[in-house]
């Protein structure tokens, strides 16, 4: 008898629920801001993976002095952080509550669908976030591009055309990470197949005659011959960005890395420059944020959350070059070379998560198989 | 026929009493049975585990493709041994890793074998000095030697700031930057102190009336050494040869450092890229590869004990083997074993200090050194904490002390328990399990070990809760990596020790815990101090096995090091290097002093 009248409260209150965020959807949980940041200073910490070094170096600690709620930031590739999610949430012994992920594959096939995040759109901060930016969440647009040497080469970059670095001249002199740990690369690698009519008219821009394609497509043989030119791979991007930039080379590579480098350049006295390449300059990346699962602090992965989508949080990432807020109503670094992730239009990638998913594991042992 | 039954009854019941009262006069028997069922589900657990992992599909392939997780599959059998990616990621890297060991454990086994008897048996100048200092790169991580190799020998093939000997207008060639030379002499001098070692001790054990008696016959030193000393130390040759091959064969810091740039996978990189990119049913299936290797080593070795039996080669009475003159050799393998030290303790140990003391790579003009990125004052790197102003070290640190040396006294006690348990019950199923099931642990890489432990541990099992996340999880596993180290010793030291004194302790009426307390502990104090030093050395130094383990506030210095490589600060990366070395150096002086054994001179004091 107990039970079922516990039962229909729930469901009356859950009913009650429902109609009030059908008449007040930018209100979850119908929690204030004040409440959300009482309920964080109660959980006192946050637990963060994050695929930037600049959550813990920078975030973690204006987060602190802003709400004295503490942030253990570890920054984590997203092969390593796939695992790490899967496991805690299949354990039952969950450690990390918020993950900047870049993922987007996996997070759309396996772990929504599983339930192994929640997807928490801030309601203080929703208007001000593109539908399709929102579910699931992200945060962050991070361009990765082709970069050259600009001490050794001048102000222009050495290739015209991506088939160049396919080319022998540059045989052991493309760096980039590596597919395996990067999902990233693999996402590049599936755009690079929705995309391969553009790839082969490159090719014959540049060459003056037709590309002969041995494999399925112009993306795929693209790859297949990068693969073969023996790339240097690579963990971090930090590394390209060194073997990249680094002054007094007289043959620097060319590398791929995010563009966020580029604010390296004075500081680590580093020559990097992006590269006007055919027909792609590069992925824009997106970095996924989502609360994980049975996390032990979810008030102050609420409000850590909320906090990278306002202008003070965001900042490590958006006021210098290299990266959009997918908070519309917030700046970008003038140092970018264009105000917003849209206005690159065309000339970086951007992955389909489904095409990916469904070619990953093919993608992956064909650039394993030619990779030498 | 009732009485005939009551004496049944009561001869079983004799015979019962009888059986009991032997098992209590034999504590062995019990302690062996204890540790029997405690290994079987340390050891075989993670194990059985692998097996059933190589076959079923993981939690990822099933969620992707829509299957039921752990269901059965050729997948990944076909994946590693005959897909298009087999060569890639098994057949060229097991001839990879098979040329590498070859290598690596020759000039190992070469170099212990040499320095262990110049500084055991000969005037050599500085033995005393050399028998300490010959150890230090065993207490270096071993991805200090590859870093430092790296510092010097790199070339413009991975570009970035210039190596070394390219500041000095040297172009070094790829095959002495990268490859199968520098991953072979670099894991060579990491391991060779471990052949140093066991060479050592075993030549002071040796017992002296053999060589007085050859000598009074007029054998000269060669034919002593040829005829004698040498055939008796077969067996110790035996588990260097294994411990070495085993340890080449699971080490992946130094082929991932110099082998990465070439493309040279080794069997240990192969597995860690299938690791990092999630493909547990691959590196399931390599990792039984590397175990099969590693045991058919082991039949190997047990070939080897049987053939030679036992050696009961302490002396009952304690005489040093005088050193033997070299004479005009004395100069010339003098300098061989100071040059021995400075390449593999001393050079990688100056490349990282000076890459943080210099504020400017390759800058060597005085006022580019400081001490900038120690304190964290005025770092040139701007946002970067200072070594020891870091709070990450600081945790780290304790951590290490904390895993390492919890891990290192419970693999002392129980490489003690299994060595009495061994020799004491001979020719049983018990002493043959445990020899053997101790010794499993180091034929399995470490990569496969962590990702059983992480599978089995993640969640309750039985009375052990969810230890992922937690200290104790890399305790454990710890503990049953470096259980071998332990056995090992406790094994070969309780052999040299005949049951005679103990039995002449029962004589005189000593109880089981009287003759531990006053017979075996003096005898074996060296052994305890080695078997917990071991552990400890490779524990504060363990990457491979940890780095999947650790999570945020369970880091180790080796991690954390890694970490800050990830972060690009390279200077704390080497900075936490050195401070492992450091601690290790002082831990074993400390050791040293207060059990007065010298580690450097094996079971001789």
């Amino acid at each position: 008898m107990k039970k079922i009248k516990v039962k229909s409260i729930s469901l009356f209150t859950s009913f009650f629920f429902m109609v009030a965020l059908l008449f007040q959807p930018t209100i979850s949980l119908a929690m204030t801001l004040d409440e959300l940041i009482a309920a964080a200073q109660k959980e006192g910490e946050v637990n963060t993976y994050w695929h930037s070094s600049r959550m813990g170096k920078k975030v973690a600690k204006a987060f602190e002095e802003k709400f004295g709620v503490k942030v253990n930031a570890t920054k984590m590739k997203d092969s390593e952080m796939t695992e790490r999610i899967v496991r805690e949430v299949t354990s039952g012994n969950v450690i990390v509550d918020l993950v900047g992920y870049d993922d987007g594959p996996f997070l759309d096939t396996v772990l929504t669908p599983k339930g192994m995040v929640e997807n928490y759109v801030p309601p203080y901060v929703a208007k001000d976030i593109p539908a399709d930016s929102s579910n699931p969440l992200i945060y962050l647009w991070q361009p990765f591009v082709i970069g050259y040497n600009s001490e050794a080469y001048g102000n222009s970059c050495p290739v015209k055309s991506l088939w160049q670095l396919t080319e022998k001249d540059w045989s052991g002199r493309f760096h980039m990470w590596d597919p395996r740990i990067a999902s990233s690369m693999l996402q590049m690698f599936s755009a690079m197949e929705d995309r391969s009519d553009e790839l082969a008219a490159s090719y014959k821009k540049h060459y003056g005659k037709d590309l002969k394609i041995t494999e399925a497509n112009a993306g795929l043989e693209f790859v297949k011959r990068l693969a073969k030119n023996n790339p240097v791979l690579y963990n971090e991007d930090y590394e390209i960005a060194v073997a990249v930039g680094t002054k007094g080379q007289s043959k620097p590579p060319i590398g791929i890395y995010s563009l966020g480098r580029h604010r390296e350049n004075a500081k680590k006295n580093l020559a990097l420059a992006l590269c006007d390449v055919e027909p792609f300059k590069g992925l824009n990346q997106p970095t996924y944020m989502q609360i994980v699962k049975g996390s032990p602090n979810p008030n102050a992965a609420r409000l850590l959350a909320y906090y990278v989508l306002t202008q003070e949080g965001a900042n490590p990432w958006v006021g210098v070059v290299g990266a959009y807020s997918s908070n519309s109503s917030l700046g970008s670094s003038p140092d970018n070379p264009y105000p917003s992730a849209e206005a690159w239009k065309g000339t970086l990638l951007v992955s389909n998560n489904t095409n990916v998913a469904k070619r990953r594991q093919a993608l992956m042992d064909f650039w394993i198989k030619y990779s030498n | 026929m009732f009485f005939s039954n009551l004496i049944n009854q009561n001869s079983l019941l004799i015979r019962l009493k009888i059986r009991l009262s032997r098992l209590l006069l034999e504590p062995s028997f019990l302690i062996g049975s204890a540790l029997v069922v405690i290994l079987s589900y340390l050891v075989i657990a993670p194990i059985v585990s692998i097996f059933s992992n190589s076959v079923s599909l993981t939690m990822m392939d099933a969620m992707l493709s829509g299957s039921k997780d752990g269901e059965f599959t050729y997948k990944y059998i076909d994946r590693v041994f005959t897909s298009s990616i087999s060569e890639k990621i098994f057949w060229t890297p097991l001839m990879n890793s098979l040329t590498v060991s070859f290598f690596a454990t020759l000039i190992a086994l070469t170099l212990g074998l040499i320095l262990a008897s110049l500084v055991t048996s000969t005037d050599i100048f500085g033995r005393k000095y050399l028998g300490f200092l010959l150890i230090i790169p065993y207490m270096l991580p071993s991805q200090a030697m590859a870093t430092a190799w790296l510092t010097m020998f790199k070339n413009r093939k991975i570009s970035g700031p210039p190596g070394m000997l390219e500041s000095f207008g040297i172009n070094p060639p790829d095959w002495l930057a990268y490859g199968p030379l520098p991953i072979s002499i670099c894991m060579a001098l990491s391991y060779f102190p471990f052949a140093f070692l066991l060479f050592s001790s075993s030549l002071s054990k040796i017992d002296m009336q053999l060589e007085e008696v050859a000598s009074t016959f007029g054998a000269k030193t060669k034919a002593i050494w040829s005829k004698i000393i040498l055939p008796l130390l077969i067996p110790t040759t035996m588990s260097v040869l294994l411990l070495t091959v085993a340890r080449t064969l699971g080490t992946f810091a130094t082929p991932y450092i110099l082998g990465t740039p070439a493309k040279y996978n080794l069997l240990s990189t192969s597995l860690y890229s299938s690791v990092r990119s999630n493909e547990s049913g691959v590196v399931a299936v390599l990792a039984i590869v590397l175990s099969l290797i590693g045991i058919m080593l082991l039949l190997v070795d047990i070939w080897v004990v049987r053939k030679w039996q036992r050696f009961v080669t302490v002396g009952g009475k304690g005489i040093k083997r005088k050193p033997s003159k070299l004479g005009i050799f004395r100069t010339p393998t003098t300098i061989f074993a100071w040059i021995i030290f400075l390449l593999a303790a001393f050079g990688p140990f100056v490349v990282l200090a000076l890459s943080t003391l210099m504020r400017e790579p390759g800058n060597f003009s005085f006022s580019n050194f400081g001490l900038a990125y120690w304190t964290g004052v005025d770092v040139p790197g701007m946002d970067q904490p200072g070594i020891f102003t870091s709070p990450e070290v600081i945790t780290a640190l304790k951590n290490s002390f904390l895993i390492a040396g919890s891990a290192s006294i419970i693999c002392g006690v129980l490489g003690l328990l299994i060595g009495y348990a061994v020799v004491r019950l001979p020719g049983t199923l018990i002493s043959g399990f445990l020899r053997q099931i101790s010794f499993l642990p180091y034929l399995m890489p470490g990569l496969a070990f962590a990702a059983a432990y992480l599978s089995l541990f993640a969640v309750s099992r039985g009375p052990i809760p969810a230890l992922y996340g937690s200290l104790s999880l890399l305790i454990l596993v710890m503990v049953v990596t470096y259980l071998p180290y332990a056995s090992r010793s406790g094994i070969s030291a309780m052999m040299q020790v005949g049951p005679e004194p103990e039995e002449a302790g029962m004589v005189l009426g000593a109880g089981f815990w009287r003759r531990i307390i006053s017979i075996l502990a003096p005898l074996q104090k060296s052994a305890f101090v080695i078997a917990i030093i071991l552990p400890f050395i490779t524990g504060m130094k363990e990457l491979s096995l940890v780095v999947m383990l650790v999570t945020p506030g369970t880091e180790l210095l080796t991690t954390q090091s890694i970490r800050f490589l990830d972060f690009g600060y390279t200077q704390l990366a080497n900075g936490t290097i050195l401070i492992i070395g450091v601690v290790v150096m002082i831990s074993v002086l400390i050791l040293n002093r207060v059990t007065k054994t010298n580690l450097a001179s094996g079971l001789g004091g």
